[in-house]
């Protein structure tokens, strides 16, 4: 028996305690009084019942040490364990992450390694059930009640991906399967110290971890030189214990110039080497860079970038933050968002700047959104603010791609500006007092956008609609639409949604070994697809987007792996199965059961 | 509560102003006995009133025909001595309370015998004492003059209570020593289980002005005691064991209120006094208030 509160039976030694201050209390006292007469005469039934009284008296003592008892007991939470020898019921927890696929000295993959030791494992199971979980947990796959030998099939039929892993945020995320588990086994070459126990249930690990030798590409990005040339940039890390001599291979395709590169590279034991190289071209569809050496990590000795248009729009916020729109377009991968408190602290490079509360004493060409500005500012004179208790509705006064998938019916007002400008501003969003909520001026080298109040829903509801993202990406797609932004050749990592909007009907993704990708839908008609193997992507409008394994972490493949405890083995093979009854509940009745006995008892002496 | 201290100086004069109603003349004799026993006593005058047909024509005022023409008599009333017996219940019950704050019956007891002795004394009225216990009764004459309550005061205070509650040898000692009718105080808790009852009524019988003080304390009347109790008889020693609940209690009330009904009902019946106190009552009060309410001084 185990209690949730042990502590409490400590109590417990207050009974003798208490039932010697009851006897106490309850001894004869022993009084003269002038005369038993009229007391014998009193008491003839009393008398009578003496005997009785006597036993009601113990009966009381007993029954209000026993609910005592049962209180104390009840109140520790005892819990009846019954253990016995049962099935196993597994939860297999396969790292497929990149580093798995590394090679060990013995020459298959770590991934290979771990699949073959868990494969015996199962072999010896058994009866009992499986559970097979494939980690990162978006990869898959998620199985349940497998026979040991149906999990064994599936395992073998699973790869590693090119996909990082944070092995302990998945784990976490796994709590709930692992509670149904008498035992979890990890696959896994982590370096991080897995927990002895998830979930309450006993840990094995199986590694295969030995110190490898691995070069890899740590970073890559192609740039545009002030000539106009492209030039790609190259970061190569040995991860081995020995010096490395890797040649390098440089290859642009498509364009008006293809061409090779190579260079070779010395790399220092745990050493790292940076290259530059000068393209010589102002234009490629791909750029790949290539390790051709023969190491235990194939996976991250490419990388490539292809023009694509999916490009980063560089956006800067300018004011005092609005977690509203920030959030909103953080949502959006295309943008890079930089923040910036002072107007002053905006330097040129962005496609897109926002003023929020704030105005720069001259507006910058390009992109700008102001919200809520007050005076003069550019095109536009806000001339005062209406506040009013009520929400205002708004109508769409000009069509406009900003409102692409924007419910202008839905959004209310409690502060909108009355603003004086040009004729060649559109109000977009007006209320029924021709007070403006979105205003459009554009001029040959300036798009200014102007929002009539603050994004925030003390004066508005836009922030907590779906719409308000949209709007934002609208605002995105609007300012680097007709940029130069497919110019560069450019990539993503695997594990990184891949977010694009197709051009038209059912949209589709082919993958690197030219399977097709499943995609997500997302809100504002854009699709994302989740690249787990480096490589390029194609849509089916035949946008290209390049994918890289440039994980340091996953490229680290140096470390040891640690054989697991025989007892631990064993007891995840024939786990002793433990059943807790609570006797809270049993004992609760008891001790209220016990607590009418003894007034019932005490009303009856006393009556 | 000392015993002297319900008696003091100012209660003393007030009781002078008091006198034992008696209710009998002690003259009435029984047949055979010679009137000439009676002793002392004198005849002085009291009041005149008109003469009617049949009164004594020497107790005709001839001054008073003589100076206004009217005709009364003369009133006399005999200034007879009485014989008053006192007789106070010292037995062991009559040492409660014990531990309260009011006085124990046997103070307040010998306080209200030392009153009516001085109520008597004061009308040169003869004042016998008695004290009894456990079958046994000491006599000590007080006398006929009031000068005597001092000497009696202290009588009382050396009292030390003890034995059972026996009534019936006192008052046959009572009629033995006066041979004829005469006024019988008994201050008593009448925890008396013997043939005290058929003593009283024989006397009652035979003239003897007899008035029964009954003193109980308070927690005689509403025992406070609850729990398992040892109860033990202060005068027999025996001891019961009882668990008194408010029940009990309840029953122990209505028994002494039936045990007070039931020597009331008996007194009533044999023309006996009776007057119940308790021993909280203000003796003052119980004194000036409630004796003269219950006809025996006034």
């Amino acid at each position: 028996m185990t209690f949730g509160h042990p502590h409490i039976l400590l109590a417990l030694l207050l009974v003798p305690l208490l039932a010697l201050l009851y006897v106490r209390r309850a001894r004869k006292r022993e009084m003269t009084v002038p005369s038993l007469m009229l007391w014998k005469t009193a008491a003839t039934t009393g008398a009578e019942n003496a005997g009785k009284r006597t036993g009601a008296l113990d009966l009381t003592l007993v029954l209000a040490l026993l609910f005592l008892v049962a209180a104390i007991a009840a109140a520790s939470d005892p819990v009846l364990v019954t253990r016995s020898t049962a099935s196993p019921a597994l939860l297999i927890i396969a790292d497929r992450s990149a580093s798995m696929a590394a090679r060990t000295n013995s020459g298959e993959t770590r991934w290979a390694g771990t699949v073959e030791d868990a494969a015996a494992l199962l072999d010896r199971v058994r009866g009992g059930n499986v559970m097979l979980v494939g980690l990162p947990l978006a990869t898959g796959p998620g199985l349940e009640d497998l026979t040991p030998a149906q999990a064994k099939s599936a395992l073998e039929q699973l790869a590693p991906t090119d996909m990082p892993l944070d092995l302990m945020e998945e784990l976490a995320r796994c709590a709930g399967l692992a509670g149904r588990a008498s035992a979890v086994i990890v696959l896994t070459d982590n370096a991080a110290p897995i927990p002895e126990n998830v979930a309450g249930k006993p840990v094995l690990v199986l590694s295969h971890r030995e110190p490898s030798a691995n070069v890899a590409i740590d970073a890559f990005e192609v740039s545009r030189g002030d000539d106009g040339k492209l030039a790609a940039f190259v970061a190569v890390r040995n991860y081995a214990a020995r010096p490395a001599a890797v040649p390098v291979t440089i290859e642009v395709r498509g364009g008006p110039a293809p061409g090779v590169q190579k260079q070779d590279l010395e790399l220092a034991p745990k050493g790292r080497a940076m290259l530059t190289a000068d393209l010589g071209v102002t234009d490629a569809d791909t750029v790949e860079v290539r390790l051709d050496v023969r190491d235990d990590l194939a996976s991250d000795n490419r990388a490539v970038a292809v023009r694509s248009g999916a490009g980063r729009v560089r956006v800067a916020y300018v004011g005092r933050g609005n977690q509203f729109i920030e959030r909103a377009l953080q949502l959006l991968p295309s943008v890079a968002l930089s923040h910036f408190r002072l107007t002053r602290d905006v330097k040129g490079g962005f496609d897109l700047i926002i003023y929020d509360g704030v105005a720069p004493e001259r507006l910058p060409a390009g992109d700008v959104v102001l919200i809520n500005p007050a005076g003069k500012i550019g095109p536009f004179e806000v001339q005062d603010a209406v506040a009013d208790d009520a929400w205002v509705r708004v109508a769409v006064v000009n069509e406009s791609p900003l409102l692409e998938h924007v419910d202008a019916g839905a959004l209310r007002f409690k502060h909108l500006a009355s603003v004086k400008t040009d004729a060649g501003a559109r109000t977009l969003l007006e209320s029924a007092e021709t007070k403006a909520a979105l205003m459009r001026w554009e001029s040959a080298d300036a798009r200014i956008t102007l929002v009539g109040c603050r994004l925030v829903p003390a004066e508005t509801n836009w922030p907590m609609l779906p719409s308000f993202p949209l709007f934002w990406a609208n605002i995105v797609d609007d300012a680097a639409g007709g940029k130069r932004r497919s110019d560069l050749p450019s990539f993503s990592f695997t594990g990184e949604y891949v977010t694009f909007k197709p051009k038209g009907g059912q949209p589709a993704v082919t993958g690197p070994d030219g399977a097709r990708i499943p995609l997500v839908p997302g809100a504002g008609a854009r699709s994302h697809f989740l690249p787990t193997t480096a490589g390029i992507y194609e849509t089916s409008d035949g946008v290209r987007y390049a994918v890289n394994m440039i994980h340091p972490p996953e490229s680290d493949t140096s470390g040891f792996g640690a054989e697991p405890s025989p007892e631990l083995l064993e007891s995840v093979l024939a786990p002793s199965k433990t059943a807790g009854v609570s006797l809270l509940p049993y004992l609760a009745v008891v001790a209220l059961a016990l607590a009418f006995a003894h007034w019932f008892t005490s009303a009856r002496g006393g009556r | 509560m000392s015993r002297n201290s319900l008696i003091n100086k100012d209660l003393l004069a007030k009781l002078e102003r008091l006198e034992i109603a008696f209710r009998h003349s002690q003259q009435v004799r029984p047949e055979g006995e010679r009137s000439g026993a009676h002793h002392g006593g004198r005849i002085e005058f009291a009041d005149y009133r008109e003469y009617s047909p049949g009164d004594d024509f020497r107790h005709i005022d001839w001054n008073v025909l003589s100076r206004t023409n009217d005709l009364v008599v003369k009133q006399f009333e005999r200034d007879e001595q009485y014989l008053i017996t006192l007789l106070l219940d010292r037995s062991a019950s009559m040492a409660f309370p014990q531990e309260d704050d009011s006085p124990s019956k046997i103070e307040y007891g010998a306080a209200c015998l030392a009153a009516l002795a001085y109520i008597g004394l004061a009308a040169r009225q003869r004042v016998e004492m008695a004290t009894f216990a456990g079958g046994s009764c000491e006599w000590f004459p007080v006398g006929s003059d009031k000068s005597r309550i001092f000497g009696l005061i202290d009588r009382l205070r050396a009292l030390e209570t003890g034995g059972t509650t026996s009534m019936a040898p006192a008052l046959e000692g009572t009629f033995e020593r006066s041979r004829q009718p005469c006024l019988i105080v008994l201050v008593t808790d009448l925890l008396d289980e013997g043939r005290s009852r058929e003593t009283l009524a024989t006397l009652a019988a035979k003239g003897f002005d007899i008035s029964i003080l009954h003193v109980v304390s308070r927690d005689e009347v509403e025992p406070a005691a609850r729990g398992r109790m040892r109860l033990r008889d202060a005068e027999t020693g025996d001891i019961v064991s009882l668990r008194i609940t408010d029940a009990d209690a309840a029953e122990y009330r209505r028994a002494f209120r039936n045990f007070g009904e039931d020597w009331s009902s008996f007194c009533g019946k044999h023309d006996v006094r009776f007057l119940s106190t308790t021993t909280d009552t203000p003796f003052e009060d119980f004194i000036m208030k409630y004796l003269r309410h219950g006809g025996l001084v006034r």
